[in-house]
């Protein structure tokens, strides 16, 4: 049973790209003072590398839900797997300590919602907004 | 067992050290070792339970703020705690993530409870199910043990301490304080003054003792002052009296020595006399009679003065004797040849059975011994009318350097009857109202006997029956100064109606005056003879005694003519009175002794009136060979006489 979970897992992934490769991913973030955002400062912290902006301020994650559509897309153009696979990651990064517990959130609108309330609040959307105050976003390349 | 206050203080003391080494080392440490792992297990259990709801939680709806917090808790926890989720089913579980480290934690929960202590709990939300295991190294829990028992080996420790400071305590300021106490106590128990111990300053319970103590010793001083003043008095009291007392006693004896001496010296002139005009021819009749009444009666009083004088100071001083080397056999001899007089003119046998071996020397006061016998010899004769009278001596054995020797004299008169033995002895006794009527005496002669032959360590053994005759009987042991002879011939004789066996000496006493009449002058010596006396009635009576005896007398009347008539004449015996006006008979043999031209061996007799033991003695320390005690019997002077013309004899023999 479980070599064949695997091998559907395996194959969804490999067709979730192509499913969403015409949406775009932006990080937006509620960048505290004294920091900036980069793509690659940006997405070490969605990978759980970094747990803080450069002025040391708490950055908080905010990740896709199971329920979200963005679920195993954004998995994959973080850590090159599933959600799930991510999901575990983060667990284990928090469960260590390395990590302040992300937030999980179900869509695109949840997650602009709580990064525009959220200060060192930061997350991947698939749409390109319009620009919002006190927010700075970066398409991933 | 004898423990001392210290030994019974370190005991328990040390018990309780034991004890509590126990305690807190080994019983204490185990309990708090095991009630220690009992909260770690249940804390790991508690923190594996929360962390497997937080990662239900996390799994199921994706919130990971309570993992987070969790993680804050168990990172601030002291206790380093390893924490592993592993996920999967039980038996394909896969570590997912551990903290600090997912090597150290794996390498850790490999080695098992042995190394770790272990807690788990599992989670199984809809996407995942796994398993939260907590560690807590072993290492970490016995540092964590060790530094919890920290505390309690710093109290063992200061327990220790505290015991021996307390055993020191005691030992210093109670036991020895106490020891010294009692050493104290003993000192003063022993009349010691001993020093007060220091710790009389104390103000505790040792204190109180030591000025208790303290009190004691200045109370026994003052006593000990007080018991000193009355000791002195009392000695001084005891002194004055002593004194008295020697002065009354010398006062008494002086008494004596007066009224022996003023009783004697008249005696003497009238015995003497006496002896002297029943020795006449022209005497008869009733004047004869008359003669021999006054004669007894001067005899009776006599004896009566020695009776009284020998009471007085038996009962006084108690028997005294002055033993000295002897040939028993000879001196009996001689005690048999002073009895015989006492049977002259009756017709009572007096047999004498000798069965002492020649050569015998022993230690005895040769004189009490005459007097015993001599009075119970006289008793005898007192009260034996007809038959015999026989003096026997006996040497029974010789034993450890004594010789153990009976006496026995025994009568053939009215004998006694038991109510009469009874109370044979006592003084002033006689034995019935019949025989004091008919018989002389004091009643005191048995009395003394007992009292000498007590001094001699002997009894007095008594068999009668009315008129079956009695026997006097006594056994001295004697120091054997010199044993007798091995050869010893004996014989029998027979007398008395019985068999008897008796030494081939034994000898009949001279039973008649033609005997008596005999002696003296066998020797055809004549004895020159000076006499000094002041008394003219003495002088008179031993002329008169000499006339029958051959004697060439020179008499003079005092010490100082009798000092210079030595120069003037040898004589072959010099006889002096003691008590004379301006110089004694003691100056006169003092001058003698100190004269080497005068002392040329004549044997220097005292006659004396002064009958008593001291002054009897004292005459032989100044050097007097002999005593003839007044009043002198013309029997008394005639055996003195031959014993002198028999040394003479022998010395004229020897040397020609």
């Amino acid at each position: 049973m479980r070599p064949f979970l695997n091998i559907l897992i395996a194959l969804g992934l490999l067709c979730a790209p192509m499913c969403s490769s015409a949406d775009a991913l932006y990080l937006v973030a509620n960048v505290p003072p004294n920091s900036d955002l980069s793509q690659e400062y940006g997405l070490s912290i969605m990978r759980g590398e970094n747990k803080n902006w450069g002025s040391g301020a708490d950055a908080r994650v905010a990740l896709p839900s199971r329920e979200s559509q963005n679920y195993d897309v954004i998995a994959y153009s973080l850590m090159g797997g599933s959600g799930k696979a991510m999901e575990r990651r983060w667990f284990a990064l928090v469960f260590s300590g390395k990590v302040n517990a992300p937030k999980y959130l179900e869509d695109d609108s949840a997650v602009m919602d709580f990064i525009a309330s959220t200060e060192g609040a930061i997350g991947i959307v698939t749409s390109e907004y319009d620009e919002v105050e006190g927010l700075m976003v970066v398409k991933i390349e | 067992m004898g423990l001392n206050l210290i030994q019974k203080v370190a005991l328990p003391i040390v018990a309780s050290s034991v004890l509590s080494a126990l305690l807190l080392l080994y019983v204490i440490p185990e309990r708090q070792q095991a009630a220690l792992e009992e909260s770690v297990i249940s804390e790991l259990e508690s923190l594996a339970a929360a962390f497997g709801v937080s990662a239900h939680l996390a799994f199921l709806n994706q919130d990971l703020n309570a993992l987070a917090e969790l993680n804050t808790l168990v990172t601030s926890n002291p206790r380093a705690l390893q924490v592993g989720v592993y996920i999967g089913e039980a038996s394909n579980e896969v570590l997912l993530t551990a903290f600090p480290s997912s090597a150290d934690f794996s390498a850790l929960s490999s080695q098992g409870e042995s190394a770790a202590i272990m807690a788990s709990a599992q989670f199984d939300s809809d996407t995942d199910e796994g398993r939260i295991e907590i560690l807590y190294p072993r290492r970490l829990f016995d540092e964590e043990v060790s530094a919890l028992n920290y505390p309690l080996y710093i109290v063992m420790g200061g327990i220790v301490v505290i015991q021996l400071w307390v055993y020191l305590i005691l030992a210093r300021q109670v036991v020895r304080p106490l020891i010294k106490a009692a050493k104290f106590a003993d000192q003063l128990g022993a009349g010691n003054d001993a020093e007060i111990s220091r710790h009389a300053n104390r103000t505790d319970e040792v204190g109180l003792l030591q000025r208790a103590l303290g009190k004691l010793q200045r109370r026994l001083r003052q006593q000990r002052a007080e018991n000193d003043e009355l000791l002195a008095s009392l000695e001084t009291k005891v002194a004055t009296r002593t004194k008295e007392l020697e002065q009354a006693l010398i006062a008494k004896d002086s008494f004596l020595a007066s009224v022996s001496h003023e009783l004697r010296t008249p005696l003497h002139s009238v015995i003497a006399s006496l002896d002297l005009i029943e020795k006449g021819e022209n005497i008869g009749g009733d004047e004869k009679r008359y003669l021999e009444l006054a004669s007894r009666g001067s005899y009776s009083l006599m004896h009566l003065i020695n009776e009284l004088l020998d009471y007085q100071r038996f009962g006084q001083q108690g028997i005294q004797l002055h033993p000295e080397p002897v040939s028993i056999r000879d001196a009996i001899n001689s005690m048999h040849q002073g009895m015989c007089p006492l049977f002259l003119g009756s017709s009572i046998d007096f047999v004498q059975e000798l069965k002492l071996p020649e050569g015998l020397i022993v230690l005895i006061d040769e004189s009490r011994l005459n007097q015993v016998l001599t009075n119970l010899v006289g008793n005898a004769r007192k009260f034996t009318t007809s038959g015999c009278v026989v003096f026997r001596s006996e040497l029974l054995e010789l034993v450890d350097g004594g010789a153990r020797i009976k006496f026995t004299i025994t009568d053939t008169g009215s004998g006694m009857a038991p109510s009469v033995l009874e109370r044979l002895g006592e003084a002033f006794y006689q034995a019935d109202d019949g025989y004091r009527k008919s018989h002389e005496g004091t009643g005191l002669g048995l009395s003394i006997v007992k009292k000498i032959l007590g001094g001699f360590g002997s009894r007095l053994v008594v068999d009668s029956a009315i008129g079956e005759g009695s026997e006097f009987s006594f056994e001295v042991i004697l120091a054997v100064i010199e044993p007798p002879p091995v050869n010893d011939e004996r014989t029998e004789v027979a007398g008395l109606g019985q068999r008897r066996e008796i030494s081939a000496v034994a000898e009949r006493a001279p039973i008649s005056n033609a005997d008596r009449e005999k002696s003296g002058d066998q020797t055809g010596v004549e004895l020159s003879m000076l006499y000094v006396e002041d008394s003219e009635i003495n002088q008179l009576v031993m002329s008169a005694l000499c006339e029958q005896l051959p004697i060439a007398l020179t008499m003079v009347d005092s010490a100082k003519e009798a000092y210079q008539r030595i120069f003037q004449k040898r004589f072959d015996v010099i006889v002096s009175d003691i008590q004379m006006p301006e110089f004694s008979g003691i100056d006169l043999i003092q001058w003698i002794q100190e004269d080497p031209a005068a002392n040329d061996g004549i044997p220097i007799y005292a006659c004396t009136a002064n009958a008593t033991e001291e002054a009897l003695a004292g005459f032989k320390r100044e050097g007097f060979d002999g005593v003839l005690t007044k009043p002198v019997t013309l029997a008394e002077l005639e055996g003195f006489i031959n014993g002198q013309i028999a040394r003479v004899a022998q010395l004229s023999s020897s040397s020609n």
